[in-house]
């Protein structure tokens, strides 16, 4: 499936302004031994691009669960999912790999970098795998690392790296492919406080150059940066307002 | 993904487990590596046939006791012999009958003494020096044996190239004497080395050989043909066969209690063992490969589990079911790729040092080496196959997951 094919397969809602995230009426449960748990009841939820929208909720509330759908990485069983317009629904294994691979940049709480390759390789991977040949793949990553300010720690490895730095490298390798949205899964989990605030930093950095942000965490701090808050409780949207109208309330 | 980067990751991979990576490329390096000694044994004895034969000359006829089934049951005066009188019946045939000459040989247990050095000589051979004028010997120094030392029952000797090596060192020997069995001989004569059974051979004259070394009544242990030309095989064996059928009074029906061979009875023996070798070697070849390749599995599977977060992480950034499954299929196949170039080093490596103790000529050939290596990348794909797909079918949200 070419670029092209995706971005003709599906024009959204008829009628409808598209959203680069539209989610309505999301089902999903697991069974874990005998027990059916509901992990997303009926959530409905609109991302416009550009935004930047903290989701947050205590654990077992089913935020990870939403960022695994938002992130092509899980299926819904009921309810319907667009992704910058495409259906993401009932496709194969390959087609969600390629989707994720050109629309989605992911940011983890443990870096998720591969071991014993450098921080150069580490970045490129997303285009190693997109086909992107060796020459434009290394200037992309190049200029993706200086991006975060790691143009000097090209040829580092992972071990010899700062969790802070880590975490950089990986949001060098989430924004190399250009990807219309930045999936943060608590990017700062693993953290202390000054770094904390330099990734934040790095993260309103690249929203206000027009990059859409969802940061999904727990922790208030990270979530105060964002311009919207949606908590998650039980499966459901508990609330969904604006930062400032957060702070007041 | 290209190759490069898929054989630079495979190596990574390998390398950080270098001891479990060299323990699993073991068993391939056995499988390949006793291949390798296999053929090299295969084709020492097929050259050393081949020296045999061309040591006989291809105008040559042996005359073996027993039948081609006789089989020795040890029990004294009961196995056939053969006489001197052979001999001469056989070469009473004469030219017409495509004979040429027939020559007696004694092959007595020797030990061959110069001072405290000694060699035992595996093939000493006394017979009638008009032989060597039809054998293919060359003479590095000295002279041949002759006529007058038959008849004179002189005790004189020439040594194989291997042979004075030993007793006197390289080169040197003619004119000095050596001690048979307690008898001093002279050497008169060293044979260029030809690189095959003349090389550890001695002769000396057939009469001295009976005064001397084996006693007046040991049998000949065979008798060499000469024959008229190569083309007369057929003949001078029909010749051979009627005069020993007569002088051993065999009746019509009696089976021979005599074999005949010529150089091509000698290529078809070799030729019935190498077939054998060959089943042999295919099923050494097949079961260790396919002990290696489990091995190989076995580990791989291993890998895949120790790396399903980072399978996660791949599958999460885009990488299709195919580009999973290539990278592990490459990672086995230079698995066994590493295994197949250690097997053939270490193949090729015990067969040199055997050949340079046993003395025969190894070699081992590009063919066999380019197989080897190639089955080896085979057993890589096709055992790294399904660890690779279970790599690539692993859901990412449970490879992310875990710990």
């Amino acid at each position: 499936m070419s670029a092209a094919e995706i971005d003709a397969s599906g024009p959204g809602v008829p009628g409808a302004d598209p959203a680069l995230i539209q989610i309505e009426g999301a089902r999903r449960s697991y069974e874990l031994g005998d027990e059916v748990v509901h992990a997303l009841r009926d959530v409905t939820l609109r991302i416009e691009a550009g935004e930047h929208v903290a989701i947050m909720g205590p654990s077992g509330s089913g935020k990870s669960t939403l960022m695994n759908v938002i992130g092509c990485l899980d299926q819904l069983n009921e309810g319907r999912y667009l992704l910058d317009g495409i259906d993401v629904r009932d496709r194969a294994d390959d087609e969600l790999a390629e989707i994720r691979n050109r629309k989605i940049g992911f940011i983890f709480q443990q870096f998720n970098l591969i071991a014993r390759t450098s921080a150069l390789e580490n970045v490129e991977l997303p285009l190693v795998y997109a086909g992107v040949g060796r020459r434009e793949r290394r200037r992309r990553a190049h200029e993706a690392l200086d991006q975060v300010g790691l143009g000097d720690r090209t040829g580092h490895q992972p071990s010899e790296l700062s969790g802070g730095q880590q975490q950089r490298v990986a949001i060098a390798r989430a924004i190399v492919t250009d990807p219309a949205l930045l999936l943060a899964d608590e990017p700062t989990g693993a953290l202390d406080l000054a770094t904390t605030e330099a990734v934040m930093a790095l993260l309103d950095e690249l929203h206000e150059q027009g990059r859409t942000i969802v940061v999904i965490t727990h922790e208030e701090e990270v979530g105060a940066h964002a311009a919207r808050v949606v908590r998650v409780r039980d499966g459901l949207i508990d609330s969904d307002l604006p930062a400032w109208v957060e702070a007041t309330a | 993904m290209s190759a490069l980067s898929a054989l630079r990751m495979a190596w990574r991979s390998i390398a950080a487990n270098r001891m479990r990576s060299l323990l699993t490329m073991l068993g391939i390096v056995i499988g390949v590596g006793s291949v390798i000694l296999l053929v090299a044994a295969g084709n020492a004895t097929t050259s050393a046939v081949e020296g045999k034969l061309e040591g006989l000359g291809t105008n040559t006829l042996v005359v073996y006791p027993g039948g081609y089934y006789y089989f020795n049951t040890g029990v004294p005066g009961t196995e056939p012999q053969l006489s001197e009188g052979d001999a001469e019946a056989i070469a009473t045939a004469g030219r017409r009958g495509g004979i040429a000459g027939a020559y007696p040989v004694l092959s007595p247990q020797v030990v061959l003494q110069n001072g405290s050095r000694s060699d035992t000589v595996n093939e000493f051979t006394g017979v009638n020096p008009a032989y060597l004028r039809s054998a293919p010997v060359a003479l590095a120094a000295g002279r041949l044996l002759t006529g007058l030392d038959e008849r004179d029952r002189a005790r004189v000797m020439i040594l194989g190239s291997r042979v004075a090596e030993r007793l006197f060192g390289k080169g040197k020997g003619a004119g000095q004497s050596v001690v048979a069995n307690g008898v001093r001989f002279s050497v008169v004569g060293i044979l260029a080395p030809v690189g095959a059974e003349f090389d550890s051979t001695a002769f000396a004259p057939f009469s001295a050989v009976r005064d001397n070394l084996s006693g007046p009544w040991a049998p000949p242990s065979l008798i060499y043909v000469e024959i008229t030309h190569r083309s007369a095989a057929g003949l001078a064996k029909a010749s051979i066969e009627v005069a020993l059928r007569r002088s051993h009074q065999l009746r019509p029906g009696q089976e021979d209690d005599f074999s005949i061979e010529g150089p091509e009875g000698l290529v078809g023996t070799t030729n019935s063992i190498s077939a054998l070798l060959g089943i042999v070697l295919a099923g050494v070849a097949a079961t260790s490969l396919f002990v290696g390749g489990m091995g190989v599995m076995n580990i791989m599977l291993v890998t895949v589990i120790e790396r399903t977060r980072e399978i996660g992480i791949r599958k999460a950034i885009g990488a299709r079911r195919s580009q999973i499954v290539s990278q592990f299929l490459v990672e086995s196949v230079v698995l066994c790729l590493l295994g197949g170039l250690g097997g053939v080093v270490v193949g090729g490596g015990l067969a040199l040092v055997v050949g340079h103790f046993t003395g025969y000529a190894v070699s081992i050939g590009i063919l066999p080496v380019v197989v080897a290596i190639g089955v080896s990348a085979a057993v890589g794909l096709f055992f790294g196959f399904y660890p690779a797909n279970r790599a690539a079918a692993m859901p990412p949200i449970d490879a992310l997951r875990h710990e």
